[in-house]
């Protein structure tokens, strides 16, 4: 029986030579890149003109993270007759499959819609996988911050609370908007209880499981932000702050004073959407960091309800939040060094910008903003300008550089 | 007769080819062999490829040196790195969670499965066929199935998002922190929902086992303890073992109940860890080495499982001689037990099934005044960020998605519940020779891989030219669900296998019987039951998972998928639908195979 066994033998180890051996297709990554240095000097109309010669009958893959990205593709085939192929994946999946698949040279997507900024730095952008594309239409247009790599959206997280007066026995009798003003100072949700107007417990889902969330406390840790906290601090507390042994700067401070109001409280959730619902049917100024879209999911009505009327976005009251009001954060649209189709990809992401793209998909919907300025807000919702004077901006790469330390910060409170 | 003489060191070669000959003359052997190579390929290739993941350096861990590098940092920073005391919040504390977790949770399924096939296979209470085959359904939902009923059941305004719950909204009452969050509603989830993994176990047993070998032992004035004790629960041993280490592997590695109910009640298990490890760039390999630590762990349970099984020379129950099953009369007591039973099923079984239904057909949630039928009639589009979501029964990407699960699905069955039968059969005739053990162990190495891992293997595997052809192709997800499904049908096959005595089949060896039909005429006929669950749940488990298949199909191909984007987009009547459906076409087949060949998983074991 040692002839089965060196038979047995044999056969695996040829087997793992062949599997761990990634000799894929070879990658055209320099023809892509001149694709899209082409692109960025050609305007739509020129570059549409070269995507359907390019594309013929065959269909443009793309990976994209939302569902809303379907119907600005269906739009796109119905506008120019190219037939496109959403794979929608959640973060985690995308990331995997991308990472594999262009890493081996194997085709699988022509573009791509993107967040993420930590795993976009470190995964995509740092190993070239990925090519960023600057419309040539659109490169006056978009702040600088928002090219280099493209962002095509925005979205933000807020802190949001419950307005009525609902102490969960009488609904009939609780009013809307009877509680105004209950964040006003970002070190409301830190310090402990003796604090005056301390605020117990916001709703908060574990950096741990939710890697925007963590990229907006590692954004904390910037100096930009240590320097805004500073002067909220004062505001709140009358003192300048002094920096103390314990945490490596102000924004570790808040961080990890606002994640021990959560711990204590047993605030976590697992899910923005459900969080947001059950704090609109909820109880008189409960509240919750969550993405400000999900405002959309409560469709009920009455106090007591999951009613969007009960919820309040704290920075929109008096002179807003001391400190930031939420977070905001991009999709990106890039180019797989391996696409086969640049020019087609490069045309959607035109598309995607444009006003007849974005409406189609996003507009019309809070929590959504075009980087393009040209594109209208959804009705009730403020500027993507007004958002980004208060609220966080995700950095990517000032974000993948912090990105070990705060980690093993943050899930030192989550145990 | 000539003697062919050899020189020293040479061998004859007459001798090798007779031996080859004799060794493959027996089916057993053909088996072994052939199964040995198959799991080489499909099982220890990832299995290599898990461990040097925890050695190797990945794509956004430059900060421990040149990617596809090696490195035992993975390893010091999750055992020992003291900063922050991360060694202890990610990784020994949730170890000892979800060890803890697994634990009861195995207690809980092994002691209500176990008592309910007692009372169903070996007592009189009534109303049988209603508990056996209710009972089996908290294994046909989903476990975040379970997990969101308790919470919807329990939660209250002094807890969690402080919501109100059914039970606050009927009774005023708020059940404890600990009771809605945390690790005990954990626990018991997790048992509730692998509780019928015991009873179709065990109870495949029970319902062969012979009861003169009981009363014999009452005749010698045994006490019903002693006889449960020293008669009973040997010869279901090797069910009971594989019941735990199914259920224990299954649930130290859950990771949607703890998501659902755990971190809201600050309570932290290593699937929480290890999925969140490997969805940072940085930290990817520290993930691998919580997969790889969760294996070691179930491998240590299933040499355990081996070691005490070993033990003993036979499990036999069925022999060539006439046996008899009676009943126990439990007297006035049946009158207790039976409204018990019938409220656990009822309550965990039956209502969650309700709520799904509910949910379906009401535009508030919970909400009865609100019924409607649109989310399955209609052929408007139900949500604005859903492309094409139209009514469930005029919605074409949803029926496409089903009926490429279903194939799958059987499939998968057909060719996991094969093997594990061939596999069943073979290591227990061959029980204890190294060719045997290795097969039986390598079997269920699938079960322990994590599903996204062991997906990603696989599409490593179809991103290199010789398999490129598996790519994103159905036949890929077909070999993926049947050796990852596989361990269900070895280890309940094995179990069934090593009760029936080695003299019925040598009868038929006697009389001339050719192998095939020896095991479709003799062997699979006696223990239908057991074998059959060897297929159905296989069956069960591949319509409704998700994680092993997203990695390596194109999006919306399975049902699962098409539900999951509903419920990103909160469009619970139909997310909740499609839960429906998959739920009663798992019943319907248990139903059409109860029909088709006599035996069903509930049926088999006590409902007839």
């Amino acid at each position: 029986m040692k002839h089965v066994r060196k038979i047995l033998m044999f056969a695996s180890s040829t087997l793992v030579a062949l599997t761990l051996t990634s000799c894929g297709e070879k990658p055209n990554s320099d023809a892509v890149k001149a694709a899209i240095e082409d692109s960025e000097g050609l305007t739509y109309s020129e570059i549409l003109e070269k995507a359907k010669a390019e594309i013929g009958e065959n269909q443009l893959e793309v990976y994209g993270n939302s569902s809303n990205f379907s119907l600005a593709l269906a739009k796109f085939t119905e506008d120019t007759g190219i037939q496109v192929h959403n794979n929608k994946l959640g973060d985690a999946a995308m990331y995997e499959k991308l990472t594999y698949t262009i890493g081996n040279g194997k085709y699988v997507a022509d573009m791509t819609l993107i967040q993420d900024g930590n795993k976009l730095q470190t995964q995509m952008l740092n190993p070239g996988y990925l090519y960023s594309y600057t419309p040539k239409d659109y490169k006056d247009k978009l702040s600088p911050e928002d090219l280099n790599p493209t962002g095509a959206i925005y979205l933000n997280k807020a802190f949001m609370y419950n307005n009525t007066n609902f102490d969960g026995t009488n609904a009939s009798s609780a009013v809307k908007g009877a509680v105004t003003n209950q964040l006003t100072n970002v070190w409301q949700l830190a310090g402990t209880a003796e604090d005056a107007n301390h605020i117990d417990g916001c709703s908060f889902k574990p950096g741990s499981q939710e890697n925007v969330n963590l990229n907006f406390l590692a954004m904390l840790t910037s100096p930009e932000w240590c320097a805004k906290l500073k002067t909220a601090y004062k505001d709140f507390y009358g003192t300048d702050y002094v920096e103390e042994q314990d945490f490596a700067n102000i924004g570790y401070k808040w961080i990890g004073e606002f994640l021990t109001n959560v711990k204590t409280n047993n605030s976590w959730h697992s899910s923005d959407g459900t969080a947001v619902k059950d704090i609109a049917a909820g109880l008189s100024g409960n509240m919750v960091y969550a993405n400000y879209n999900k405002l959309k999911d409560c469709t009920e009505t009455g106090v007591g309800k999951s009613d969007k009327d009960n919820i309040t976005v704290a920075d929109y009251e008096g002179t807003g939040v001391d400190g930031f009001g939420g977070f905001l954060f991009k999709m990106f649209t890039l180019v797989p060094k391996n696409a086969k189709y640049p020019y087609t990809a490069c045309a959607l992401i035109n598309y995607v910008l444009s006003t007849e793209g974005y409406g189609a998909a996003w507009g019309g919907y809070v929590g959504y903003y075009s980087t393009n300025p040209d594109n209208a807000i959804a009705e009730g919702d403020k500027a993507l300008s007004w958002w980004k004077k208060n609220c966080v901006i995700e950095d990517p790469k000032y974000v993948s550089s912090v990105y070990l330390d705060v980690y093993d910060y943050v899930t030192s409170f989550e145990s | 007769m000539e003697e062919t003489l050899a020189l020293p060191g040479e061998k004859k070669p007459k001798s090798f080819w007779n031996h080859l000959k004799s060794y493959f003359s027996n089916p057993s052997n053909i088996i072994l062999v052939i199964a040995a190579v198959l799991l080489t390929l499909t099982v220890i290739v990832p299995l290599i490829f898990l461990v040097l993941n925890t050695f190797q350096v990945h794509i956004g861990e430059a900060h421990l040196g040149v990617y596809g590098s090696y490195t035992l940092q993975h390893w010091v920073n999750i055992l020992t790195k003291t900063s922050n005391r991360y060694a202890i919040n990610n990784f020994w504390m949730p170890l000892l969670n979800s060890t803890l977790m697994a634990l009861v949770a195995c207690v809980f399924a092994v002691v209500v499965g176990g008592a309910n096939a007692w009372f169903v296979t070996r007592s009189d209470i009534p109303c049988k066929k209603l508990i056996s085959a209710v009972f089996v359904f908290p294994y046909m939902m989903p476990s975040w199935a379970i997990a969101m009923f308790w919470e919807n059941l329990f939660r209250n305004t002094n807890v969690g998002t402080h919501a109100v719950g059914i039970l606050q909204s009927m009774s005023g009452f708020c059940m404890p922190e600990w009771f809605v969050y945390g690790f005990f509603p954990c626990a018991i989830c997790l048992g509730i929902h692998y509780a019928p993994f015991a009873y179709i176990l065990i109870g495949g047993i029970l319902r062969n086992m012979d009861a003169n070998l009981e009363e014999a032992a009452t005749i010698l004035k045994a006490s019903r303890f002693k006889i449960l004790r020293r008669v009973t629960l040997p010869i279901v041993m090797p069910a009971l073992l594989s019941t735990i280490l199914l259920v224990f592997a299954s649930s130290v590695s859950s990771y949607t109940v703890p998501m659902f109910l755990g971190i809201k009640g600050n309570f932290w298990t290593l699937s929480l860890k290890m999925k969140s490890l490997l969805n940072i760039s940085q930290k990817v390999g520290e993930g691998y080495v919580i997969a790889v630590v969760l294996l070691l762990f179930s491998v240590a349970i299933l040499l355990l499982n081996q070691y005490m099984t070993g033990k003993r020379k036979s499990y036999t129950t069925i022999t060539g001689k006439s046996s008899q099953v009676s009943f126990v009369q439990l007297g006035w007591k049946k009158w207790i037990f039976t409204p018990l039973l019938l409220l656990y099923v009822a309550f965990f079984a039956i209502v969650p099934l309700l709520s799904f239904a509910l949910e379906s057909v009401t535009t508030t949630s919970g909400d009865l005044s609100t019924f409607t039928l649109y989310y399955w009639i209609t052929s408007e589009q139900t949500n604005v960020y859903i492309p094409n979501s139209y009514g469930i029964l005029h919605n074409a990407e949803i029926w496409k998605a089903f009926g490429n699960s279903l194939l799958l699905s059987v499939v998968v069955a057909l060719f996991a519940g094969t093997i594990g039968l061939l596999i069943g059969y073979a290591v227990s005739k061959k029980r204890g020779s190294k060719l045997a053990n290795f097969v039986s162990n390598v079997s269920f190495f699938p079960y322990l891989i994590p599903a996204m891992s062991f997906s990603a293997v696989y599409l490593a595997i179809s991103c290199t030219p010789a398999f490129s052809w598996l790519f994103e192709s159905i036949f890929l997800l077909m070999i993926v669900g049947s050796v990852k499904f596989m361990p269900f049908a070895t280890r309940s096959d094995t179990s069934a296998m090593m009760q029936v005595s080695g003299e019925i089949e040598e009868a038929a060896i006697t009389m001339g019987v050719p192998w095939w039909k020896r095991m479709t005429k003799i062997m699979f006929p006696i223990q239908k039951s057991s074998f059959l669950s060897g297929y159905l749940l296989p069956f069960i488990s591949c319509m409704r998972e998700l994680t092993l298949f997203v990695l390596i199909s194109s999006s919306g191909l399975i049902v699962t998928a098409v539900l999951q984007n509903y419920e990103t987009y909160d469009a619970t009547q139909i997310s909740n639908g499609i839960n429906l459906i998959i739920i009663v076409t798992v019943l319907l087949i248990n139903f059409l195979v109860n029909k088709i060949t006599g035996a069903s998983i509930d049926k088999g074991v006590g409902g007839n």
